[in-house]
């Protein structure tokens, strides 16, 4: 059944690749939305029944050397869940898009490229071994690269995609090398052989062994995490990648495949648990970019741009969790965020589709008339991102913060709450530009209206769950989250590990949580009283008493300005110092060798004279030689 | 006679029948040229088939006594044999050189000018493939020495006919580089045949071990002889003298020069030859003949190749990078391919040569399907600088498709040709040199930068200065969809089901490495 | 076959008559610019040959009439020779109105 789940999205692939050109707008996205939703109602079976966690159906893929190399399809208590978040986001965005993108040129293309992803996305988290884990890994970054160049014929999407794949790309050679290495050193890319010959005492290679080859390929395997996921310091392409449609953000960008990297660090666990030092790198990383992040997003002013920092900002939070071993809050709050933050970018596409193509906040305003469904559910994926009580992102962030405390990162909770305050402050900064306050732009305004049903029921759905999805991982129900996530432990799934290992669990604090509640509150406050009403005047003039550091925040820490003068300028100067020396050093030593034999051949022309008796000269001269010497020697030769 | 010996008689006689034609009969010439690649791809396909059982050992072999040689040096007699064959190693390359040979046939018979010097176009064309196929399937010395300076001679012709501009001064260079390639390799390899028959060493030793000159190949592949018969200085001299020829042969940095000169001016049917097939020749023998005869020496110069192989990578990307246009940046790409290609033979371990004898086959196939590609890009726009080009995908969608995902190909992405083969040579070099296979991934970024810069320069975007000339230009033909589809079928083939020369290649790897994990 | 009674010349002394005749003739075939002049020159040294193989028929080793139908034929070719090479030099002279060697460096340009 398991390899079902992946499989109806290709088969809906397939056809849409095939034939997709011929069929009518609604038969394209209903045979796509049809294959997803099985592979929903699968994956929910699969959800409530997961078997014994590790098992694997598989194919033999390749040989190399001794190595049998297989592909197939693993089943445990974290991949099902993935894939169920996976699935229901997929199906819901993909009814969206059917609103969305009606009448775009290429829509059966859009499709294709979405079946794929989903498909791609389905194997990633049911993987069996990590080489095919790393195949999926690529497949769904390709699918990005396509999506975000989807509307190709603008520049900045062209670039978008392009910067979106090799930034990835830098990332995901860290875990190509990573993968190889566990290789050499197990003999394997099965995660149960990796977990085990890491935990026995001879794990190494010739050069590197112990805990030091086990930081090493960690650190290795989090470059592709940070890559993907959107870490600091390749977290760049994320943001400009909101250049695709803005269901592809919601999917691709925010639930899913930007949590991939938190899912690989989930998946690869037991080896972090090994290392103190890789797991201590996750959490500043994870850190320092929840931070960033939530500042930078502070002074944005494109709607997609805010809600794309606060994507970045979250996965850092899940990161940190992870970082500080909280393996299964981490999770959870990738579980819980892929709800809200996936309604935050279809009520942001639901506004800019109402608006016609329109993303500058300063030219919204007013919007909670025009569109109270998108207002209503904009409202609870913004209390949940905030932490508010009792909406799925206040139990799953004050989850991640108690860890924190608990787990003695003191400094990792104040910036875990100074994100948290800041995070508050953006999205309800958004909510009152957008939805409050009276119309800047009217004629934007006069046009702006709800979309069909196939864009509001995803919205309603997904704001049910924003609501209600934390309500999973209560006290009062026991925490069935993190039991059930805990399960893998000691399975082949997470061989050789026990549940203390994978994971560390943490009590509710009240106290704390009245903390973090009230630090959220504040932020929603501040917005509130710098950008509701009758207030616009106290937001410019808190911008320019901050001065340079509002500066700071606008241009994003200038980093993309940093790497396009350190490390893309330098790199283009040497493919054009590689250009120069290939077109004008070696071609001239080519050519030099070349002249060289014609000038020997025209130095050696002056000794043919051309003259039949100089020629006879030194013949009879040379026989005479030759005679002299046979004489002298006594003999012919 | 056998079958492989067959792939090579019948484009041969196709070729010697052109001879004879008129040369208003170009249309006959034609007819022939692709019957016979037709022939040739059915009998690969015949080979493929009954050999699957059995993948070692040589199959479908013949030996026909050419001439006899005076031996003087043993006192017997040296035959020479024209013989054919192919075994593991050998099968799936000698059926991509006819693959590539018979797709190269087509692209040259429906091309739009394919009347213009008809008859030289395919008798060359014919003489090229029945050589290159041959240098694949000889399995005696001498026969492979004919094939190599058949293909050599071919080549030649056929870039001093079939180019533009300049490039005529390009198959000079072409000739001069190959050349010697060409005599450096079979004095390598001549020079390994005396020296495992003891000419290098001590004369008794070897008679008691009955070694004796030969010049067929599986005799001497399966010679096993110490070093008081084959000297480690003697073997030293000969690898190195075969990879010198390797070198020119391949176009590997710093001797690569004449094969960006040949495929700037070249027809788009003869880069796809020349770039399919025709450098994979040098790839080959060094397998064949450094890897299989001197595996020793693979060992010991391992730090010297992986060396190359680095510099190979990172100056063919950066290469590649700085070019203005496609054909130079498949060049540089298929350069900095043969690089990995370098680093998985000097990792001396079985996945790594299973890598490289993967990149052989990969690199044939993108390396065709771009050069392909993009020369049609070419013919309908009239340029292939990217300055020039841009927003190609709104008018011409399905070339631009099939061009990204010759790109994707070759930047490495999972489920083509390009990844598993360079998943398997890292997974051999980080093995051997891991500092060095560090630096190499480095290949594995810069092929992303460049392949979709130049996409983004070629596909996306705005429509570009020279597209206004496009507008009444048609997508793909149907002569064009089947080099495309076949090639594209066959890089997603092995890519996602890489089996089907990992069948091959995984014993091919165990016996080529006697020694070594 | 050798004559009775006749005054024996000693064999050095025809050998040097013939190395002085050839070295008269390969003076004249180096130096002399007419070719009329080096084709007798040529003539010369041939005919030092034949003094040589003569000689070497009568007084050699083992004295057989070998020498003597080998300088017979060489006299043929000679004339054969000759008569191709004023043929020649005729052809030579109607082109380039020249007899002279130094004239004759067509391989030169």
């Amino acid at each position: 059944m398991v390899w079902w789940i992946p499989g109806f999205p290709l088969i809906a692939f397939a056809i849409t690749l095939l034939v997709g050109r011929r069929l009518a707008e609604p038969v394209v996205a209903g045979i796509a939305v049809m294959a997803t939703l099985i592979s929903f109602v699968l994956s929910t079976i699969l959800l409530l029944h997961p078997g014994t966690p590790g098992a694997v159906t598989q194919l033999d893929w390749l040989t190399v050397g001794q190595t049998h190399i297989g592909f197939g399809m693993q089943t445990s208590h974290l991949n099902a869940l993935m894939a169920f978040v996976v699935s229901l986001v997929s199906t819901l965005v993909l009814l969206y898009s059917r609103g969305y993108m009606a009448g775009d040129e290429r829509f059966s293309v859009y499709y294709q490229y979405l079946n794929l992803f989903v498909f791609s996305m389905l194997g990633l988290v049911l993987s069996a071994n990590l080489l095919e884990l790393y195949i999926f890994w690529e497949m769904v970054g390709l699918c990005s690269y396509l999506l975000v160049g989807f509307w190709f014929f603008k520049p900045e999407a062209a670039l978008a995609a392009k910067k979106s794949f090799i930034v990835t790309r830098i990332g995901d050679t860290g875990l190509f090398a990573g993968i190889v290495l566990l290789w050499l050193a197990s003999g394997s890319f099965n995660f149960d052989a990796v977990f085990q010959a890491a935990q026995s005492p001879g794990f190494g290679l010739g050069w590197l062994s112990g805990s030091g080859l086990i930081t090493l390929v960690a650190i290795l395997v989090f470059l592709g995490a940070v890559g993907k996921s959107a870490q600091f310091p390749l977290h760049v392409w994320l943001p400009d990648a909101m250049e695709g449609p803005t269901p592809v953000s919601a999917l691709i960008h925010a639930a899913t495949m930007v949590a991939a990297g938190v899912y690989l660090v989930a998946r690869m666990f037991p080896l972090f648990a090994l290392s103190h030092a890789a797991l201590t790198t996750v959490a500043w990383i994870g850190g320092v970019t929840a931070l960033l992040a939530a500042l930078i997003a502070l002074t944005q002013r494109d709607i997609k741009r805010v809600i794309a920092y606060s994507t970045v900002s979250q996965l850092g939070y899940m990161m940190m969790a992870l970082g500080a071993g909280a393996y299964a809050y981490g999770v959870f709050h990738l579980f819980t965020h892929a709800f809200f933050k996936a309604l935050l970018f279809l009520t942001a596409g639901s506004v800019i589709h109402a608006l016609g193509g329109e993303q500058d906040l300063f030219k919204m305003g007013g919007l909670a008339g025009k569109l109270p469904i998108t207002r209503w559910t904009f409202l609870a994926a913004a209390l949940a991102l905030a932490g508010i009580f009792p909406l799925s992102g206040f139990w799953s962030k004050d989850a991640i913060l108690t860890a924190l405390l608990a787990g003695g990162h003191g400094i990792l909770y104040a910036v875990g709450l100074i994100t948290a305050f800041c995070t508050a402050f953006y999205i309800f900064r958004l909510y009152f530009l957008a939805f409050a306050g009276t119309p800047r732009d009217e004629a934007l305004y006069a046009h702006a209206h709800e979309g069909g049903w196939v864009m509001t029921v995803p919205q309603v759905v997904l704001g049910v769950l924003a609501v209600m999805a934390g309500w999973w991982n209560t006290p009062i129900g026991g925490h069935p989250i993190e039991r059930y996530l805990l399960g893998d432990a000691g399975t082949s799934f997470f061989a050789g590990t026990s549940a203390g290992d994978i994971g560390h669990v943490y009590p509710e604090n009240v106290l704390w949580m009245v903390i973090s509640l009230v630090v959220a509150l504040a932020g929603i406050g501040l917005a509130a009283w710098m950008y509701g009403a009758r207030a616009d005047q106290r937001a410019a003039a808190a911008a320019s008493a901050a001065g340079p550091l509002y500066r700071v925040s606008l241009r994003k820490f200038y980093l993309d300005e940093i790497y396009e003068s350190s490390v893309v300028r330098a790199g283009k100067w040497l493919a054009r110092i590689a250009d120069g020396l290939d077109r004008f050093v070696i071609q001239s030593i080519v050519y030099l060798a070349s002249r060289m034999t014609y000038a020997a051949g025209w130095g050696l022309r002056l000794l043919q004279t051309g003259q039949v008796q100089t020629y006879g000269v030194v013949a009879a001269l040379g026989l005479f030689v030759l005679i002299a010497i046979a004489m002298l020697r006594g003999g012919v030769m | 006679m056998g079958l492989v010996a067959w792939s090579v008689a019948i484009p041969l006689l196709a070729g010697l029948v052109t001879i004879f034609l008129p040369s208003r009969a170009c249309g006959v010439a034609r007819a022939l040229s692709l019957v016979s690649s037709l022939l040739t791809v059915v009998l690969a396909i015949c080979v493929w088939v009954l050999s699957a059982a059995q993948p070692a050992g040589f199959h479908a072999q013949s030996s026909l006594p050419w001439f006899t040689l005076p031996n003087l040096w043993q006192g017997t007699d040296l035959a020479v044999h024209l013989s054919f064959g192919v075994d593991a190693l050998s099968l799936p390359i000698w059926s991509l050189a006819i693959l590539i040979s018979a797709v190269a046939a087509w692209a040259a018979a429906t091309a739009d000018d394919w009347r213009e010097r008809g008859k030289l176009r395919f008798l060359w064309l014919d003489l090229g493939s029945a050589g290159v196929i041959g240098v694949f399937a000889a399995t005696d010395l001498f026969t492979l020495l004919v094939a190599v300076e058949l293909t050599l001679v071919s080549a030649f012709f056929l870039v001093h006919l079939f180019s533009r501009g300049a490039a005529r001064g390009a198959a000079l260079q072409l000739l001069i580089y190959r050349g010697l390639a060409s005599v450096f390799l079979i004095t390598a390899i001549v020079g390994m045949a005396y020296g495992l028959a003891g000419g290098f060493g001590d004369a008794t030793v070897a008679a008691q071990s009955g070694a004796v000159l030969t010049f067929d190949i599986p005799k001497l592949l399966s010679q096993h002889v110490d070093a008081s018969v084959f000297p480690a200085v003697a073997r030293s001299w000969l690898f190195l003298l075969l990879l010198l020829g390797v070198f020119m042969e391949e176009a590997l940095v710093p001797l690569h020069s004449w094969y960006p000169a040949v495929t700037a001016g070249a027809e788009r049917w003869v880069n796809l030859w020349l770039g399919g097939i025709v450098t994979k020749t040098g790839a080959y023998l060094l397998l064949r003949f450094g890897a299989g005869l001197l595996p020793d020496q693979v060992q010991h110069w391992g730090a010297l190749l992986g060396w190359l192989g680095v510099i190979n990578i990172l100056y063919g990307a950066f290469a590649a990078w700085g070019a203005s246009g496609w054909r130079r940046l498949v060049t540089f790409s298929s350069i900095s391919h043969m690089g990995l290609f370098l680093l998985g033979v000097a990792s001396a371990t079985t996945a790594g040569a299973q890598g490289a004898m993967f990149l052989i086959i990969s690199s044939g196939l993108l390396t065709a399907l771009l050069f392909f590609l993009a020369g049609g890009v070419e013919a309908r726009v009239g340029t292939e600088r990217f300055d020039k080009l841009g927003g190609l995908s709104s008018s011409l969608p399905l070339l631009s498709g099939f061009l990204l995902t010759g790109a994707l190909g070759a930047l490495g992405l999972p489920l083509t040709s390009g990844f598993i083969s360079e998943i398997q040579a890292f997974m051999g070099s980080f093995r051997t040199y891991p500092g060095l296979s560090f630096v190499a991934l480095l290949g594995l970024i810069l092929s992303a930068v460049y392949l979709l810069y130049a996409m983004e320069r070629t596909t996306f975007g705005r429509p570009g200065p020279a597209l206004e000339a496009t507008q009444g230009a048609a997508d793909l033909t149907g002569a064009e969809w089947v080099p495309v589809l076949i090639l594209t079928a066959m890089v997603l083939l092995v890519g996602v089901w890489p089996s089907v020369l990992g069948h091959w290649f995984n014993p091919a790897a165990g016996a080529l490495l006697r020694i070594g994990g | 076959m050798g004559g009775t009674g006749a005054i024996q010349i000693p064999t050095g002394s025809i050998l040097a008559l013939g190395a002085i005749l050839f070295c008269i003739g390969l003076y004249g075939a180096l130096t002399k610019r007419n070719l009329i002049m080096v084709l007798v020159s040529i003539e010369l040294m041939l005919n030092a040959a034949n003094v040589n193989l003569v000689a070497f028929s009568r007084l050699g080793v083992s004295p057989n009439l070998n020498g003597q139908i080998f300088s017979l034929f060489t006299i043929t070719v000679a004339a054969a020779e000759i008569a191709v090479g004023l043929a020649l030099l005729l052809a030579v002279f109607r082109v380039r109105k020249t007899t002279e060697v130094r004239d004759l460096d067509l391989h030169r340009r």
